[in-house]
């Protein structure tokens, strides 16, 4: 299995994804084995616990911006909604399902370190 | 050099990789892709680089934000010429609004969806490339203008020269002599100083300064001898006249301070110093520099020219007339500057020159 093949399995948008990446199976890869970086530069969660609203919020649009562009379609959904949470500064709501997103991710994470 | 030869890069700003690889990859055919992660490398590439047909611009951002880029780009005038493009995952409308208010010209929103983005923006480049070539003509075309009306200023002045019976040269001379004047004087005298671009608005004006001549009956204009005091009166009314053809002339021809320093040398070129010119008996400042200029310049032509009343002076003789005021008082500074660069101006003509201001 292929590592977008895995991405699919979890409920990643290949063909949209594809598209967007011009039929560039191999630049997708590529951009996909950088999305660990980008979350380890996004702590959304610190920023939550720590009540800095602004930058949880400009780090989770970051992420919902990468997720979007990766097609990583569960995870950019969830995203949206934090940020729209955070804008809301309904710091509770966020949390819960920021806390719910990083397991989530945490599967796509796993997945994608067995390539690098 | 036109636009279209020379522009030929994008510049993609987002601080994410993964955003600006997948722009790159679209356009990477197309144009040279620059890239930079936040507003301040972004301003760096724009300001040094002018090879940028478009730019895409991510909003949040590091160190230096979208919004910010935005605003020194209108500071800049650059928005005007560079179609900028917002990279953004479209969630807050007040800020997108803002955007565009600052000229922002469209919205690439994340996820990118492909299947428009690159006809969209390349309708937009294209858009921008024919508006910059057209500007570039209409600028070609306003010079052109402006080269046009100082050629007509140059062939009025040449014309009334010709009834003086001298050869159109006089007036183009006067130009040359006047603008090397007033650089000295400007130089030398924080008191009259003058900018670069006035001092050739002068030397423009300077030509038309006998233009009311043409009012002026032939028998006393080319009098082959001394004129009675009733001629003489007369003569003396060409600089009043002069002014009365100036206000006629269309606006357009003229823009309002050549108008000014033309009005003036007309009426003052004859003036002097001690108040013993004509038509109005200014004394001292109160004749504008531009018209004292015009007056040395006019004098020194006149008197190592040969006229239908007169052989020409030898170029010395004619200095040591003006400094002794044998042809009426100058301002001492005016003839400081005078005697320091008749020389240059005596080896011009004796190179056989004409001293306009192109040479």
């Amino acid at each position: 299995m292929s590592l977008i093949e895995e991405m699919e399995e979890l409920g990643a948008d290949i063909n949209d994804a594809l598209t967007r990446f011009m039929g560039n199976n191999a630049l997708y890869e590529k951009m996909l084995k950088k999305f660990p970086k980008v979350v380890a530069d996004s702590p959304v969660q610190k920023y939550l616990e720590s009540g800095d609203i602004e930058e949880a919020t400009s780090n989770a649009h970051a992420l919902k911006g990468v997720t979007g562009n990766l097609s990583l379609t569960p995870l950019y959904n969830n995203y949206t909604e934090i940020v729209n949470l955070c804008r809301e500064e309904n710091v509770e709501k966020a949390t819960e399902l920021l806390n719910e997103t990083l397991k989530l991710q945490q599967m796509f994470l796993e997945r994608i370190s067995k390539y690098l | 050099m036109r636009v279209n030869e020379v522009k030929n890069s994008i510049l993609i700003v987002d601080d994410q990789e993964i955003n600006r690889v997948i722009l790159a990859e679209l356009f990477k055919d197309q144009y040279d892709i620059l890239q930079a992660e936040n507003g301040e490398e972004a301003l760096k590439i724009v300001n040094s680089d002018n090879s940028i047909i478009a730019v895409m611009l991510d909003l949040v951002m590091p160190v230096m934000d979208g919004m910010s880029v935005l605003i020194e780009l209108n500071r800049t005038g650059k928005i005007y010429h560079i179609p900028v493009f917002i990279i953004t995952a479209a969630d807050n409308m007040q800020l997108l609004s803002g955007a565009y208010s600052l000229g922002a010209v469209d919205i690439i929103s994340k996820p990118f969806r492909m299947c428009f983005i690159k006809s969209r923006i390349n309708n937009i480049i294209e858009l921008y490339r024919h508006r910059n070539e057209l500007e570039e003509v209409v600028n070609e075309n306003v010079a052109k203008i402006e080269r046009i009306n100082n050629k007509m200023v140059e062939v009025l002045a040449a014309l009334i020269e010709f009834r003086d019976c001298e050869s159109g040269e006089h007036v183009k001379r006067i130009r040359g002599i006047t603008t090397r004047l007033l650089e000295k004087i400007s130089a030398d005298n924080p008191e009259y100083y003058l900018e670069k671009p006035s001092i050739e608005k002068i030397g423009m004006a300077a030509v038309l300064h006998d233009v009311g001549k043409i009012a002026i009956p032939d028998r006393i204009l080319q009098k082959p001898g001394p004129l009675t005091k009733e001629e003489f009166e007369i003569m003396k009314i060409h600089t009043v006249k002069g002014c009365d053809i100036l206000s006629q002339m269309p606006e357009d021809i003229m823009d309002e301070e050549v108008y000014r320093y033309s009005y003036d040398i007309c009426r003052h070129h004859h003036e002097r110093w001690n108040g013993e010119g004509y038509p109005d008996g200014l004394i001292g400042d109160e004749i504008p520099i531009w018209s004292q200029a015009v007056a040395v310049a006019d004098v020194f032509d006149a008197l190592t020219s040969p006229r239908v009343y007169k052989a020409a002076f030898d170029y010395d003789t004619a200095i040591d007339m003006i400094n002794d005021g044998d042809c009426g008082a100058f301002n001492p500074k005016v003839l400081k500057a005078f005697n320091a660069i008749v020389d240059d101006i005596v080896n011009l003509r004796k190179a056989n020159k004409i001293l306009s201001v192109d040479e």
